[in-house]
């Protein structure tokens, strides 16, 4: 087996890192708030050791947290290399047992009987594991009873530490607390804290094998008189969410700011927080060295798409989907990304290439045809075209004709039971 | 003997100075106009036909990337397959009142070959508005489809077609054709 633990230097958030890590391999461990556990020894395949750990320094330093970092043949030895900073197992000092006996620090009162018995073995001059191994099993068992032969079983490596099933958090949240004595009351520490924080999230997204397609910024207000009016939440859609963080940070300082200007923050910033409300599959992409224009070029759509959809609404931006339908208004469907399968057949006669939000009535005058503020002499009418709905829906009839106007103007109009309704026009 | 002054025309003056060629755009080919429409700058068509007009030009250039915005979209993309425009390449967006922003936004981006809008046809378009499409559209190289219900009575368009429908085809005026 191959263990590689880490030490932080300050307590953490180690679901968070945990999920961060969960990409490289599903076993992962925690020991309270300081030491992270992963067995690699399954994708040695994937990767080497070195690889492993030149990539995790690389992870760490994105998340921003500083690590020591241990990698031995079970969870307590590399537990012992990344607190002592050493490599050789039998070299280690005796001090050591306690993590042997207990190495994800869950039995606080038992470790106490360890200590105890290590103190015993330095009076007894056994200053390191090799030492200590010289025991035979039976001394130790009769001397230091289950609690000593459990630490020289797990020194023998006889003993494994059973590994906990790791469950990712279901919504990611990165959050951030300003000092509650000097509340903030301008965005620059927001947005300059906001680029660690997305760093972050993307990386634990990324360990679920995912990306988010939309996420909250939540700025928590000092005073609040009003509950509701405490958190001032800001949504961010990225429509294509293959975009840099560089491009999500832009975007997100935009719409902040749009935000802000049309409806100010009223008190000072204690907290902020991300939340991500939509995640979608995250599918790699080999990078492109033979053609890095294309890759910009992509880039850059992908970053205006995202930055109208947040303004705008990601509804109003889209791509077309065709449609085998003989109601108008269903031969298109709106898709957010451009539709990878082909468009079916087109067995339909000609539709027009501009068709009314909501059909409008017309009401005939002799030859004349009055709608909305228009009127209009009729010069022709041809291509009936009769539209019936599909069976299981509701029952619908519609003669479609196509008119021309003395002005010029081709209209398509249809007529049901109530009425003649301008629908759209061969513009 | 009396002395005869010639006095050249402009579009003679800048031959002769070897200016003219500079004036001259790169253009998108196409078979219902002649010559083809010039890229990065404003082309406005208005009458009936204009739409069908500018879906016919997309057919032809296929591969071109395009945004479609409108204020209130009204286009039919399914008529837009009919006419054969690969409606994959089509992003449209319905700007709402964002409308002057979107377009700044799509050409300033530099991802599209060709931008069509009817821009706000409840609001004559200002003259400095136009002048900046077209001063953007010129960077990027971008065909800028404007359809308008009435021509545009300022100088900025490059292009300014008439078209009107026949029972065959179309019957295509070019309303004015400034160089440069």
């Amino acid at each position: 087996m191959t263990v590689v633990c880490l030490e932080f230097e300050q307590p953490q958030n180690l679901q968070a890192l945990a999920e961060i890590f969960y990409r490289a391999t599903p076993q992962v461990m925690t020991r309270g708030d300081r030491f992270l556990f992963m067995d690699i020894s399954k994708c040695l395949g994937l990767y080497s050791v070195n690889t492993f750990i030149q990539r995790t320094l690389v992870t760490l330093r994105k998340a921003g947290v500083r690590a020591k970092i241990g990698v031995g043949e079970d969870v307590p030895t590399a537990l012992s290399f990344a607190v002592l900073d050493q490599r050789d197992k039998l070299a280690l000092p005796i001090d050591t047992l306690k993590y042997y006996f207990d190495p994800l620090g869950e039995q606080v009162e038992l470790t106490q009987k360890v200590v105890k018995m290590t103190e015993l073995l330095k009076s007894l001059g056994v200053r390191t594991l090799k030492d200590f191994l010289k025991f035979s099993v039976r001394e130790i068992s009769t001397r230091f009873s289950t609690v000593g032969l459990m630490a020289y079983y797990r020194v023998m490596g006889e003993s494994p530490v059973p590994w906990k099933a790791f469950k990712p958090s279901e919504v990611i949240t990165e959050r951030h607390e300003f000092d509650l004595e000097s509340p903030v009351d301008n965005l620059e520490p927001v947005y300059f804290k906001m680029k660690t924080m997305l760093d972050r999230m993307q990386l634990r997204l990324r360990g679920k094998g995912k990306r988010a397609r939309q996420f909250d910024i939540i700025l928590r207000q000092e005073h609040a008189l009003n509950p509701a009016e405490q958190d001032y939440k800001i949504s961010i859609c990225l429509q294509l969410p293959y975009v840099s963080q560089k491009v999500i940070l832009q975007v997100a300082k935009e719409m902040v700011d749009a935000q802000m200007a049309a409806k100010p923050i009223r008190h000072r910033i204690t907290e902020f927080s991300l939340v991500v409300t939509e995640e979608i599959p995250y599918a790699m992409n080999q990078k492109s060295l033979f053609n890095q224009r294309r890759e910009e070029n992509e880039e850059s759509f992908f970053q205006f798409v995202s930055r109208v959809a947040t303004r705008i609404g990601e509804k109003a931006v889209f791509f077309t989907r065709i449609r085998e339908s003989y109601i108008p208004e269903k031969t298109w469907e709106r898709e957010a990304e451009p539709p990878k399968i082909p468009p079916p057949v087109d067995r339909l006669a000609e539709r027009p290439l501009r068709l009314l939000p909501s059909p409008s009535q017309v009401h005939f005058w002799g030859k004349h045809l009055c709608w909305d503020d228009n009127v209009d002499e009729v010069v022709s009418l041809e291509n009936r075209e009769i539209v019936f709905s599909e069976w299981w829906e509701n029952s619908l009839e519609r003669v479609y004709y196509r008119l021309t106007t003395r002005k010029g103007r081709q209209l398509w109009l249809y007529r049901t039971a109530q009425g003649d309704f301008l629908q759209g026009e061969f513009d | 003997m009396s002395l005869v002054l010639v006095k050249p025309s402009l579009e003679e003056l800048r031959q002769l100075i070897g200016s003219a060629q500079h004036l001259e755009r790169e253009k998108s080919d196409f078979s219902l106009f002649r010559g083809g429409f010039p890229k990065g700058s404003i082309i406005e068509i208005s009458g009936f036909g204009k739409t069908e007009l500018v879906s016919l030009f997309l057919k032809e250039h296929p591969d071109m990337k395009v945004v479609w915005i409108e204020k209130e979209l009204t286009i039919n993309p399914y008529a837009l397959f009919q006419k054969g425009v690969k409606t994959e390449n089509v992003l449209f967006i319905e700007a709402g009142k964002q409308l002057a922003w979107c377009v700044n936004q799509a050409l300033q981006s530099g991802c599209f070959q060709a931008l069509v809008t009817n821009l706000d046809v409840d609001r004559p378009t200002d003259e400095k508005d136009l002048r900046r499409y077209q001063l953007l559209s010129e960077r990027c190289g971008a065909h800028f489809f404007l359809l308008s219900e009435d021509m545009h009575q300022c100088w900025v368009p490059n292009l300014q077609l008439k078209v009107s429908k026949k029972k065959l085809g179309f019957n295509i005026e070019t309303e004015k054709r400034r160089m440069g």
